[in-house]
This record gives structure tokens, sequence and C-alpha cells, in this order.
């Protein structure tokens, strides 16, 4: 397994003063990107390298290169950071063997489809049962934007 | 000093007006008419004190230095902190300091209002839903813009109204049983508080090389007594040839072409311009948890769309819809992303293949990288830096620096953000990517950190203040003297920065502001009382 420091989801992937803040609070050095749209649209790849602090190595990868690339034997001093838009990626490497302490969620923008059910997070009825999928498999969830505000778990909102 | 009902109105209705986002647009008003700063110049001007008012605002903007609103998170209402600090120091007769310690709870109680309206703000999203799916075009104003600004004018109006009212009349014999050793005891929490301001400040520009400079701008202040403008021109031109520049480093500025060959078809340049500053007035009227400026978004798209599709009401629709969709970035990129939106609306008019995935995924991708270029470049690098600058002029009584400061913030912000909105409508997104591969923002990012740095070292020296009051007499004659006889021989200031880093290294760990905030306080508060500190 590599030597995962934060896994979180947000909406905004590598967002300015969010990541700066998570950024320096856990050191990491790897931000894998677990998204199929930004892995295979080159635009997105290269925007998502442009904003990338430029002491941090980016990887950009679908949720199975993904899953494969976390249970490979960690590099000596590796501190990976973690991030998907949506819980499904996470889930997919949860149901293959992966382990998490936890997950962060930041921030799920609302739209068509999907319900606010938490100051800032919106979901669909199907990323609602990634949620309680992810639960049941024991990795706990918890609602938090920056580092400063308080954790709160997302079994009590589900 | 006493004060009348219209008085109390006027200052209650400058609150509510910094808080709305016209006729400056949404940053523009939050930089510079929310400011402690200019909040302290107009409160003394309505009170017949500009003078005292503007040094109070601008030492409680130092407070507020390192406010940075990211991600829709804003830890405390600076706005609410200076009209009100400003007001009540005023009214009581309060020095300085004693003004700051009244000024920080009134802005955490701000910030909580400011949650309880983007809740509340929420309850307008399936309303403008449904008006955009019965293509009411007009309608996205009214729910983005009016019903929002009344309520939240009223709300704050009677808020601050029903504080100052109360305040005022209280503030008599609050003055008097603030007397003595109490008040010296705020005095010296007052002087501390300045600490938390550059804490936060280093929070997002202690990094790196920059590191050094803190400590260099404040020996340069604390042994050679340069003040802080000295501090800013000589480290601005120390951090150029630090980070050092070379003619390839603006070659993707030289490079721009314009690739859109079929510009203002639909629309004109006026439209696009007229678009571009309601995105800037709006963007944040109905700020909410669950789109954030996805309305405002769509509500600076709406005079556009309905040119582009004015035959085609259910194209208009579903154009409407792409673009209410959840949204957030930085103000002037945001208009650059409304511009390369613009431009790609009229080609798919024009019969380009664009389907709407390649919408949602542009602006989704480039929301999040933006706002980090975008929210760095005007609020770590421009706003800090101005605000440095006219705050020192300002403590020293200058009633001009306010305005002057409200000027040159306007004049930069919207220079950049009007070439960015052409860059945007006329090169579309693969310039803005080239832009932000050459480089030249990380540059200009760290030439601003090094310069903030020594700015802030600066600061410590000049605004926070904590002196040992420890002596030791003998038949009259002073024998120790903790300050003058161990820590200013040395180091000057040594207390200040160690209270400074120290504020700095419990927000990097993650401890709330307002937590900080409380326990500076009850730190200076309770040494003030033992009499330990003076």
């Amino acid at each position: 397994m590599r030597n995962v420091v934060l896994t979180r989801i947000d909406e905004r992937l590598i967002h300015g003063q969010v990541m700066t803040s998570w950024l320096k609070l856990c050191n990491a050095n790897v931000i894998l990107i677990i998204d199929s749209a930004s892995a295979t649209n080159a635009f997105l790849k290269r925007i998502l390298f442009a904003a990338a602090p430029k002491d941090v190595e980016l990887l950009v990868m679908n949720e199975v290169d993904a899953t494969a690339y976390l249970k490979e034997e960690p590099a000596l001093g590796e501190k990976v950071l973690i991030l998907s838009k949506t819980p499904g990626p996470l889930l997919h490497a949860l149901q293959n063997g992966v382990v998490f302490s936890e997950i962060i969620l930041g921030n799920m923008g609302g739209g068509p489809g999907r319900n606010r059910f938490n100051k800032n997070i919106s979901a669909s009825p199907a990323e609602i049962q990634e949620f309680r999928d992810i639960t049941a498999l024991g990795t706990p969830i918890y609602c938090q934007m920056v580092p400063s505000d308080s954790k709160e778990d997302i079994k009590r909102l589900l | 000093m006493n004060v009348s009902i219209l008085q109390i109105c006027l200052i209650a209705l400058w609150y509510c007006f910094s808080n709305i986002c016209w006729p400056f647009g949404s940053m523009g008003q939050w930089a510079t008419l929310n400011r402690p700063l200019v909040g302290g110049l107009v409160v003394g001007l309505i009170l017949n004190d500009p003078v005292q008012g503007v040094i109070i605002g601008a030492t409680i903007n130092i407070i507020y230095l390192g406010i940075i609103s990211a991600g829709g998170s804003l830890p405390s209402d600076s706005g609410m902190a200076g009209v009100m600090g400003t007001a009540f120091a005023l009214i009581g007769g309060l020095d300085v300091n004693a003004a700051l310690a009244l000024a920080v709870p009134m802005g955490l109680f701000g910030s909580v209002l400011e949650v309880i309206t983007m809740t509340g703000q929420c309850f307008l999203v399936p309303l403008a839903d449904k008006w955009i799916e019965e293509g009411k075009a007009n309608r996205i104003k009214l729910v983005n813009v009016w019903i929002p600004y009344v309520v939240k004018s009223v709300i704050r109006f009677v808020i601050c109204f029903i504080i100052l009212y109360f305040g005022a009349s209280a503030m008599d014999n609050v003055t008097e049983m603030l007397s003595g050793r109490v008040l010296d005891a705020l005095s010296v929490m007052g002087g501390m508080l300045p600490a938390i301001g550059v804490g936060l400040m280093l929070l997002t520009i202690f990094k790196g090389r920059a590191r050094l400079f803190l400590f260099l701008g404040f020996l340069a202040t604390s042994f050679l007594g340069l003040n802080t403008i000295a501090v800013a021109l000589t480290f601005g031109i120390i951090a150029v040839l630090v980070v050092g520049f070379t003619p390839d480093d603006f070659a993707a500025f030289s490079n721009i072409e314009e690739t859109n060959d079929a510009t203002y078809k639909f629309i004109s340049k006026k439209d696009l311009t007229r678009s571009w500053l309601n995105w800037h007035w709006f963007c944040e009227s109905c700020y909410n948890y669950e789109r954030m400026q996805g309305l405002g978004f769509c509500n600076a798209m709406v005079p556009l769309l309905k040119k582009i599709y004015k035959d085609d009401q259910e194209a208009l629709i579903s154009a409407m819809k792409r673009h209410s969709m959840f949204f957030n970035t930085d103000h002037n990129f945001g208009g650059m992303i409304l511009g390369i939106c613009a431009s790609m609306e009229e080609q798919r008019k024009l019969g380009a293949d664009i389907p709407d995935e390649a919408f949602v995924s542009l602006k989704s991708g480039l929301m999040g990288p933006c706002a980090g270029v975008g929210d760095t470049l005007s609020q770590v690098v421009l706003l800090p830096v101005l605000s440095v600058i006219f705050i020192n002029l300002a403590s020293q009584g200058a009633v001009w620096a306010p305005v002057a400061y409200t000027v040159l913030f306007l004049g930069i912000f919207y220079g950049v953000g009007y070439w960015l909105l052409n860059i945007g409508y006329k090169s579309g997104g693969e310039t803005v990517l080239k832009l932000m591969e050459s480089g030249i923002f990380d540059k200009v990012i760290e030439v601003a950190s090094i310069l903030g740095c020594a700015v802030m070292g600066a600061l410590v020296c000049s605004f926070v203040s904590f002196n040992w009051n420890v002596t030791m007499v003998t038949e009259g004659v002073e024998i120790f003297n903790l300050q003058t006889g161990v820590f200013d021989a040395i180091l000057p200031n040594m207390m200040p920065l160690l209270l400074t880093m120290g504020v700095y290294g419990l927000a990097k760990k993650g401890v709330k502001s307002s937590h900080i905030t409380f326990a500076t306080m009850a730190l200076g508060f309770v040494l003030g009382m033992l009499g330990l500190v003076a």
C-alpha cells in the first residue's frame, strides 16, 4: 500500500487556498487525482498540471489505474494526497483491496439531480448510496472544508 | 460623545451599503468599502472626527490582513468589526487598543450573520431553477439580485441599528466601569491583537525562501528603525532581484493570438462589457452554499444568451440551465471564463459541434485552478500589499489614505480583469492555459510572498505591542527591569515576534482563527489584570 496521508472529495480538485492549507497540514509530496474525465481529456489534464504546486508530483489517473497504483509498495518518504470529485472512484478502490483510514468530504456542488444535504455538499441518490457503501465497508467519512473547520461524521447526515 | 439617531442610521446604512456589491462589484466592494480602513474614515466623518476614525480603522484593519475568502468560508466579518469598533471607540472616547478589543467580537458576530445569509439563500435556488425551466429569463435578476439584496439589507440595517442604539447609550456607563485596571488590561489585550492579523497572513506567504525575509524585515525595523513603507520599497526591489525575471517569462504575454475569428456575430462589444460588469456586480449577490456563484454566472450570461438564442426558446432554456450549475472561482478569472463561454455559445449557434458536456467540463475544470491563481493574486498579493502601505499612512492620521487605497485597488483590479475578459473572448481557453503554464504567475506570487513576509516583519515591530512590566526596586532605585534590562537588550520587539509566530504555529496546525483570537484576548487580559504586562 502507498503511504496515503489524506483522502479528500472536492468537486474543484486542486483549488487554490483550500488546497494550500491541506498541503501545509499534511506535507504531501504526491497528489493523486482519480478522475476519468481529467485523465482522458488533454485540456483538463493540462489545467491540473498548470495549477498544481511545482514542488509536488502530480498524478492523474482513472479509477482502475489509481487502484493498481495505490496497492504498490510505497517509495521512500512519499506522502500521497488523494483527490476525487465524487465518492465513486474511492468506493471502487476500497472494493478492490485499498484501505483508507478516513475520507474527508470537502465540497460537492448542487445541480439538477443533486440535493443539498449539508452546508456545501449536494449529492445525487446514487452518490448517497456510494457514501453508505463506503461507511458500510468501515471507512469513516467526515465533512470538513478547511483544516480549521470541525469534522462532522457523515453518518449523522445520511 | 453624544450621538444622534440620524448618525446611528447613517452608520447602519453605510454598513449595509458596504456589504452589497454595487457599484464597485463583489470583490471590489469587499476589498475597499468593506475594509476597516475605509469604514473608519466614513464612521469618523459621520461622527465628526475623521482623523481619529481613520487612525482607529487602520489599526483594526491590521487584525484582518490575513482574512482570505477561499472556498466560501470567511472566518470573520471585517466590515462589521471596522464600523462598530470605530463607532464605539469614538462614542466612548476610547484609545486605539481598547477599540481593537471591542472590534474583534463584533467581527465574529458578523461572520455568523454571513453563514445564516448563505444558508438562507439556498432556498432561492429552487425558485431560480423553476423560472429557468419555464424560460423566464427576465426573472433571473429578481431572484439573483433584488430579493437577496432587499432582504439582507433590511436585516443588516435592523441589527446594526439595534447594536449601535443600545451600545451607544451603554457606552457612558461602560467607560466609567472600565476605568483603571480593566481599561489598562483591555489596552494590553488590544496591543496584542494585531499579531493575529500578521500570523494568519503568514499562513499563506510564509513558505520556501520567503521565510527568511520575515526576519530580515523584522530586523530592519527593530534595529535600523525603517518604517513600513521603506521596508516595502526596499524589499520589493530585493524580491524582484531574488526571484529573477528573464524576457522569456513575458513571452507568453506577447504571444497572445486572437484565435477567435468569429467575434461579435450575435453580440456587440457593449453587450459583452455589460455582461462582464453584471458578473462583477452580482456574481455573489445570491452567494449560497449550493451553487455558490452559479446563479450569478447565469445572471451575467442571460443578456448574451437572449441575443444569441432570440428565436429559439428551447435552446435558451437549456443554455440557462448549463450556466446555472455550481460555480465558484476568482472574480477576475471568472470574467475570463465568461468571455470564453460567450464565444463558445456564439460558435455553437453558428453551427459548431459543441456539446453541453464541453461547457460543463471547461467551467468545472477551470474554476478550481483559476481560483487558486486568481485568489492568490488579488487577495494575497494586491490587497494586503496595498493595504499595508495605506494603513501605515492612515495610522499617522492621513485622511486621504483610504480614498487613495480604494482608487488604486479598483484601478489595478479592473484593469487586469478587463484584459482577462478580452483574452477569454478573443483567444479562448488555450491561451489562458499557456499563460498559466508559462510560470509567470508563480514568479509574481513569489515576489509578493517575499515582499509580504518582509512587510509583516516590519508590522510586528510597529503595531504589535507586548512590554513586560516586571521590575525590582530597592530603596527607591530600580535594580532590575525585565523589559529594558533583558528583552530589549537581547532583541527589541522579541515578544511581539514570538507572539506572532505562536499565532502562525497554531493556525498552521489547523486551530480555528476564532479560537486563536479568544486565546490571545484571554492571555492579554489576564497578563494586563495581573500587571505583568503594560
